[in-house]
C-alpha cells in the first residue's frame, strides 16, 4: 500500500524491442563468424513505442486492443519480467502477476509442497507459506489431499490449488490476466468474490481482457493500446464505448497517433 | 543481552503514536541483518549488509492497519546512493513490507544482483529440495543410483589402470574416489546449470525471479549429491583396508573452496548458454579433456617434464589435492594447493558473478 503522493506503478518514455526471432543468432559459432565478418544486424519490432503511464495506488485499470497491441509486453515490464530498452519503470510494494497459475508446480510434489516452492518463487519465506497454508487449502477445498502428489490431482484441482496459492497473499498492486476465474460455477463465484475483496481494500489492479463488460464494472480507468501505443487513456466506461465504436468501424478516423494520447500529469 | 525488537518496536510506536525509544534507534546504527530477527516483521526484508536510516516517517492509519516506511541505505561498498524504502505493516493481516522496483540500475549491478539473490534465498531452498525430492521418489533406486554410479566408474578406472599402469597407485579405488567425488560434483553441477536455461526461461518470462537463483539451486543440489556419495567412499575406504585420518576434518574447508570454484564456473556457463544454444555442447566437449588432464586417474608424477606445466596451470590440479590429501594421503595440503585453490576459487566466483551480472539480462533468451 502506498501513500496518496507516490503513484502505485510509473512508466516513463517506455519503448520495448524484441528482436525478430528469424534474425535471431543462436549459435556462439555463428555469432562468432558474423562478428568477424562484420554482419551482425538485426531486426527488430517495437513491441512498445513511448509509452508514459502513472496509476495512483487503489486505482483499477483495465487494458485492451487488438492482438499484439503491446498488452503482455505491458504486464512484463511492470512485473519487472522485461527491461524496458528505454525508459524507467517505477513500481512501489509487491507486484503479484496473477498470468500464470500453478508456475513451477511439479506432478509428483504433493499440494503442500508445490503451494511453498510457488510461495518462495514468488519471493516469499517458507515460514510465511507454512502459516497460510490452512487457509490456502480451506479455500481451493483440498484439505484432504494436500499431501498427495499433485498428479492424482484432477485439471481442475489443480488449478483451484494454484489460484488459492497465488490469491492468498496480500499484494499493493495486482496484474491480472483475463480467463483467470477457473474450477466450477461455485468456485468462479468465489474467485471473483477473491478479487472484489482486492478491490474493497484499495489495492491496485492492472487487468487485461478482452470482456469488455468485466472492464466497464471492475475497472475505474481503461487504456486503449494499439500498435504499442496508448491510444486512449480516461474513464473507463467512456474508453470502452470509444474502441466498441471503433470496434464496428465506426470510427474509422481513430487510427493510432490519431488521438493524442491522454497523459496524466507527471 | 537482551536485543529488543526492533520491527515490533517500531510498530507498537507508530501504533501508539509516539516516538520510537532511543535504545531501539540506537540499534538502527548497525547493518540490519544483525538485529532483525524472525519473528519481527520486518526480518528478512532488509536487504544483507543494509541499515535502516530512519523508520517511522510516517504513519498512517488505515483501519486496523498502521504503515511507515523504512529507508535502508547500504553499507556495502559500491552499492552507490542507493536508497531503499519499504513500507512495513502492523496491525491487520501483517503483510510483509515491500519493496520498490525501478527499472533505473544505481550503484553496482553485481552488488544489486546479489541483493535480488538473497531476497529469494528461500526459493534457492525450495527449488534444490523439489529437485532431490523429485529425483528419489521417481526411482526407488534414486538414492542408492547416487551411491553406485561412482562405484562403477571406480571399478572401470581400476580394472583398466591396473592393467597398464607401470606403477601402480597405492589403493587405487581410495586414490581415485578421493579425487573424483570434487570432479564429479563440479562437472555435474556446472553442466546442469547449462542444462537448465531453457526451464529457467519458461519461468523467467513469466515472473521475475533473479536467474542465479537457479545456479544456486543447482550447485545446492550438487552438494547433496556429493555429501550422499560420501557413503560409498567410507565403504570403500573399509574394504580396501586404507585407514581415516584425522585430516578428514579439512573436508569442510576443501568444500567451501571448490563450492565457490564451481558457482564461479556454473554461473558463466549458465550465463553463456542462456544465450547460445551451443554453449552446452561445447561445454560437454571441453570437460572431458579437462578430465584428463588433471591428475585424478593417474598420479602427476608420471606426467613428461615437457608436458607438466599443463597440469602445474590447471586449477583443478590444486582443487582435486585440496580433497585428496587429506582424504587419502592423510595429511594437510600445502601452502601451495590452499593459496592457489583458494585463488583459483576467489577468480572464479567473482569474475563468473561480473559476468553473469553484466551480461545475463541481455543475454536472456527472451529478450
Amino acid at each position: 500500500m502506498t501513500s496518496a503522493t507516490e503513484p502505485a506503478v510509473e512508466l516513463r518514455g517506455i519503448s520495448v524491442r524484441y528482436r525478430i526471432a528469424s534474425e535471431k543468432i543462436h549459435s556462439l559459432k555463428e555469432f562468432a563468424i558474423r562478428k568477424i565478418s562484420g554482419r551482425l544486424d538485426h531486426g527488430f519490432l517495437l513491441a512498445l513505442q513511448d509509452v508514459s503511464l502513472v496509476v495512483p495506488s487503489g486505482e483499477r485499470v483495465g487494458i485492451i486492443g487488438p492482438n499484439g497491441a503491446g498488452k503482455s509486453t505491458l504486464f512484463r515490464v511492470i512485473a519487472r519480467v522485461r527491461q524496458p530498452n528505454r525508459g524507467r519503470v517505477v513500481v512501489r510494494g509487491q507486484v503479484a502477476p496473477l498470468l500464470e497459475l500453478g508456475l513451477g508446480f511439479h506432478g509428483e510434489l504433493t499440494g503442500r509442497e508445490n503451494v511453498i516452492l510457488h510461495g518462495t518463487l514468488m519471493g516469499r519465506s517458507r515460514r510465511d507459506m507454512v502459516e497460510r497454508m490452512d487457509r490456502i487449502a480451506e479455500f481451493a477445498e483440498l484439505e484432504a489431499f494436500l499431501d498427495s502428489p499433485i498428479r492424482k490431482y484432477s485439471t481442475g484441482m489443480t488449478a483451484r490449488l494454484a489460484f488459492a496459492a497465488a490469491t492468498d497473499i496480500d499484494p499493493d498492486v495486482l496484474l491480472v490476466d483475463e480467463a483467470l476465474a477457473v474450477g466450477d460455477e461455485r468456485f468462479r463465484a468465489k474467485c471473483y468474490e477473491r478479487m472484489d475483496a482486492f478491490r474493497e481494500r484499495g489495492k491496485t489492479l492492472l487487468l487485461v481482457s478482452h470482456r469488455l463488460d468485466e472492464i466497464r464494472n471492475t475497472c475505474t480507468r481503461a487504456l486503449w493500446l494499439s500498435e504499442g501505443k496508448i491510444v486512449r487513456d480516461g474513464p473507463a466506461a467512456e474508453v470502452v464505448d470509444a474502441y466498441q465504436r471503433w470496434a464496428r468501424g465506426e470510427e474509422q478516423a481513430l487510427t493510432p497517433g490519431a488521438l493524442p494520447a491522454f497523459l496524466p500529469p507527471a | 543481552m537482551e536485543v529488543p525488537d526492533v520491527g515490533l518496536a517500531l510498530g507498537e510506536a507508530a501504533a501508539d503514536g509516539r516516538e520510537v525509544d532511543a535504545d531501539v534507534r540506537q540499534l538502527l546504527l548497525q547493518p540490519a541483518h544483525l538485529f532483525l530477527k524472525p519473528p519481527s516483521p520486518l526480518a528478512g526484508e532488509v536487504p544483507f549488509g543494509e541499515r535502516l536510516l530512519e523508520a517511522d516517517l510516517e504513519r498512517r492509519k488505515l483501519g486496523f492497519e498502521f504503515s511507515f516506511v523504512v529507508h535502508a541505505r547500504s553499507s556495502l561498498p559500491f552499492a552507490g546512493p542507493c536508497l531503499t524504502v519499504r513500507r512495513v505493516h502492523f496491525g491487520g493481516s501483517m503483510s510483509a513490507s515491500t519493496l520498490v522496483y525501478d527499472s533505473a540500475h544505481r550503484g553496482l549491478r553485481a552488488v544489486e544482483e546479489a541483493r535480488d539473490l538473497w531476497r529469494y534465498r528461500y526459493f534457492v531452498i525450495e527449488l534444490a529440495a523439489r529437485d532431490i525430492k523429485v529425483r528419489y521418489k521417481r526411482s526407488a533406486l534414486g538414492v542408492a543410483w547416487t551411491m553406485l554410479n561412482p562405484l562403477m566408474t571406480m571399478l572401470v578406472f581400476t580394472l583398466v589402470f591396473s592393467v597398464f599402469q607401470r606403477q601402480p597407485i597405492q589403493k587405487f579405488p581410495v586414490y581415485f574416489l578421493s579425487a573424483s567425488l570434487f570432479w564429479t560434483f563440479f562437472s555435474q553441477a556446472t553442466s546442469n546449470t547449462a542444462n537448465l536455461t531453457t526451464d529457467v526461461w519458461e519461468i523467467t518470462r513469466r515472473i521475475y525471479v533473479p536467474r542465479s537463483a537457479f545456479v544456486a539451486g543447482s550447485i545446492l543440489v550438487g552438494l547433496v549429491n556429493l555429501l550422499l556419495s560420501l557413503i560409498p567412499f567410507v565403504f570403500v575406504v573399509l574394504v580396501s583396508g586404507r585407514s581415516f585420518f584425522v585430516t578428514w576434518l579439512f573436508l569442510p574447508v576443501a568444500l567451501v573452496i571448490g563450492t565457490l570454484f564451481t558457482a564461479g564456473v556454473g554461473l558463466f556457463v549458465f550465463t553463456l548458454a542462456s544465450r547460445f544454444w551451443d554453449v552446452r555442447d561445447m561445454y560437454q566437449v571441453l570437460l572431458t579433456p579437462w578430465f584428463f588432464v588433471t591428475p585424478i586417474v593417474y598420479d602427476p608424477s608420471i606426467v613428461p617434464a615437457k608436458w607438466r606445466w599443463i597440469v602445474r596451470y590447471n586449477p583443478m590440479t590444486y582443487l582435486i589435492d585440496l580433497f585428496r590429501a587429506p582424504l587419502y594421503d592423510g595429511w594437510l595440503p600445502g601452502p601451495n594447493t590452499l593459496l592457489f585453490g583458494a585463488l583459483a576459487a576467489v577468480a572464479s566466483l567473482t569474475l563468473g558473478w561480473f559476468f553473469y551480472s553484466w551480461n545475463i539480462e541481455k543475454y536472456d533468451l527472451g529478450n
